[in-house]
């Protein structure tokens, strides 16, 4: 069976550098898949690539075995969505019009606004959560509230699979972790996600495939617990760093290398932190990662009181 | 009134009707600034008069001047100014620029070469000749705009820059076609500060199926202005064809500008005032705000034309000034309370 989406020895450069080179990827229906790699590792032109907003140099890529570049993107916008990160609107957009645009690859400009519009439109904003702002212009909301209204526009066009150019990039750690539990639930109702990803830990905690990249090559691509270890970490970002399972969920933790200097232990009081030289982007929220893994496994996939609520939620429009 | 505000909340069926609301209103109200234009003149007729005239009653003198003078003058107007709000709605949304504008972005520009060229070195034209010039030299402004923004795809802030760099390219050139002229006759001046003066029916059959056919599929395509705004990559990712959009839109809004200033002459900041008076009162839904643009831009030339006509009669001051002059206010009373 060949897989949902495949990428065939794609490579791509601008002007003389080269930011993807023969990358080879399959994603099958069902998966959820963060792409990680350093600033500058090809993560997004990837992404890019295989949303069809880009035409590689060389490769293919297909999607159910068709190249993506021969179909009508009408046709693929159905099969497949995408969400850039910092989208642009107007901020006079109230979220159930720009939910409504979603609709674009099913009826085009003149389709009258069918019932069935009418019921994915519903489903789009509950899913994603937002229907109790449909009627906010976007430039009232918060950055996550926003993030989800763009994410409900991407469900409406019903796609069997959804990417995303870091998702939870503008947003806090709170809202990241809903953010990510909403796309896990997603992916749990069957769409298949394919998401790059800044901070690994998050990755490793709610993905269910790690691909790496480094210079435009892949360089890891398995599960969590394989390619988070020590080596393959050091491998992809080149850096020194320690790896150690999560006394909770067991998943892998990626944290600093143990400070050499004694004037940089963690004893020393916060404030004089700040003269630390700067971490890694990548790494900067790993600290606050182990405290609030328990919330974020909970929202994920413990049904507490606010998946409950959520659940609820989903259910009002097919009544 | 019919105003939003970017913070209120309300459900989209609510919003469309407000902006139906304001399209009724302004529509009623270009009625009526046409009537009030064909009253006002040299010879002032009452209310009735220029009804009995348009509808074949009344004095035989009260008709022709509202059908031979009066009404073709207003009309094209009425065109010129749809044309401009058109044109500009559509370069403001390709460009996501808010200065978007066919004076700013040189199609108008090409225009005023061409016809320039024409008046001043070519003795014993045809005057039928300088729309077609202006026609013309505007469409090949755009044209020259559209290919040099053009680099596997056109960016929006190459097309504005582009077109900035065109303007002030053909803006030079038409300065220097005029220093090197001993002539520089009236108009001249007419075409470089737009006019209406000379308007008559003739021109106004001519622009209609260019202006209409254009106009007409813009505001239909309306939407698409709608994909634009969400930036390339969302258009794109709801299957809109953006490269062959932008293609099309520039396309009109350069028939439209072409049609304009084939007949008035580069009146100016039309295309960039309406698009924004409509998005102040009703959002920035194009669906909406595109059409109520195109009534705007008509009722502030008509408008203008009528202001140009009495200020210093029997003379009259160029239309593209007083558009700006009447324009201008309204846009910043609009930008100062309303944002």
């Amino acid at each position: 069976m060949s897989p949902l989406l495949a990428a065939a020895g794609v490579r791509h450069a601008y002007r003389h550098k080269v930011v993807l080179d023969d990358v080879s990827l399959g994603v099958d229906s069902g998966e959820f898949v963060a792409i990680i790699g350093p600033n500058g590792s090809g993560k997004s032109t990837l992404l890019r690539c295989l949303g069809r907003l880009l035409r590689p140099d060389a490769g293919t890529i297909s999607l159910a075995g068709e190249p993506i570049f021969d179909v009508d993107p009408r046709t693929f916008a159905r099969r497949v969505a995408f969400v850039p990160q910092g989208p642009l609107a107007p901020p006079d957009l109230i979220v159930e019009e720009l939910v409504w645009r979603g609709r674009f690859p099913h009826r085009g400009l003149f389709g009258r606004r069918l019932g069935h519009d009418r019921a994915m439109v519903e489903r789009a904003m509950a899913l994603a959560d937002v229907a109790e702002l449909r009627g906010h212009a976007l430039g009232t909301l918060s950055g996550g509230e926003r993030q989800r209204a763009f994410i409900a526009l991407a469900l409406a066009q019903e796609p069997s699979l959804v990417l995303l150019d870091e998702p939870t990039t503008f947003l806090d750690i709170t809202h990241q972790l809903d953010l990510l539990a909403l796309l896990r639930r997603l992916n749990g109702e069957g769409l298949t996600v394919v998401t790059v990803m800044h901070d690994l830990g998050q990755a490793a905690l709610f993905a269910r495939r790690l691909v790496a990249l480094r210079d435009g090559r892949i360089v890891a691509d398995g599960e969590p617990k394989a390619v988070v270890t020590e080596a393959g970490i050091h491998a992809i970002f080149g850096a020194p760093l320690r790896v150690t399972p999560d006394p909770v969920t067991g998943l892998p933790l990626v944290l600093p290398a143990a400070p050499e200097s004694p004037a940089e232990t963690p004893a020393k009081p916060p404030r004089k932190r700040a003269s630390r030289p700067k971490p890694e982007p990548a790494l900067k929220r790993e600290h606050a990662a182990p405290a609030v893994r328990r919330r974020s496994k909970a929202a994920a996939d413990v049904p507490g009181p606010a998946p409950k609520r959520r659940a609820s939620r989903r259910k009002a429009p097919q009544a | 009134m019919v105003g939003l505000s970017a913070t209120e909340t309300v459900s989209a069926p609510r919003r469309n009707r407000r902006a139906v609301l304001a399209l009724a209103i302004a529509g009623v109200l270009l009625v009526v600034a046409i009537i009030a234009a064909t009253a006002f003149g040299a010879v002032t007729l009452s209310p009735g008069q220029v009804l009995n005239g348009l509808f074949n009653g009344g004095d035989l003198f009260a008709r022709q001047v509202v059908w031979d003078l009066r009404l073709p003058r207003v009309l094209v107007a009425a065109l010129v100014g749809a044309a401009l709000a058109i044109a500009g709605t559509i370069l403001q949304a390709v460009t996501r620029n808010p200065l978007g504008d066919p004076h700013i972005f040189g199609f108008s520009a090409g225009a005023g070469v061409a016809a320039i060229g024409l008046l001043l070195f070519v003795p014993g034209y045809p005057t039928g000749l300088v729309p077609l010039a202006a026609f013309l030299g505007s469409l090949a402004a755009a044209g020259i705009v559209f290919a040099l923004a053009w680099r596997g795809g056109i960016s929006p802030i190459r097309f504005a820059l582009a077109g900035v760099a065109v303007a002030a390219l053909f803006t030079a050139l038409s300065t220097t076609l005029i220093a090197s002229s001993d002539l520089f006759t009236q108009a001249v001046l007419a075409f470089l500060a737009g006019g209406l003066y000379l308007v008559n029916w003739q021109d106004f059959w001519t622009i209609l199926p260019y202006t209409a056919v254009a106009a007409a599929v813009a505001i239909v395509f309306a939407d698409w202005l709608n994909l634009l705004g969400l930036g390339d990559d969302v258009a794109r990712s709801v299957g809109l064809r953006v490269e062959l959009t932008r293609l099309v839109l520039v396309a009109l809004a350069a028939v439209l500008t072409a049609a304009a200033v084939s007949v008035a002459g580069l009146v100016g900041f039309v295309g960039l005032v309406a698009p924004h008076v409509a998005r102040l009162l009703i959002g920035s839904d194009e669906r909406f705000a595109m059409p109520l643009a195109a009534i705007l831009g008509a009722l502030l030339v008509v408008v203008a034309d009528v202001v140009a006509r009495l200020v210093i009669a029997p003379s009259e001051i160029p239309v593209g000034i007083l558009t700006a002059l009447v324009g201008a206010p309204v846009l910043l009373i609009l930008v100062r309370t309303r944002t």
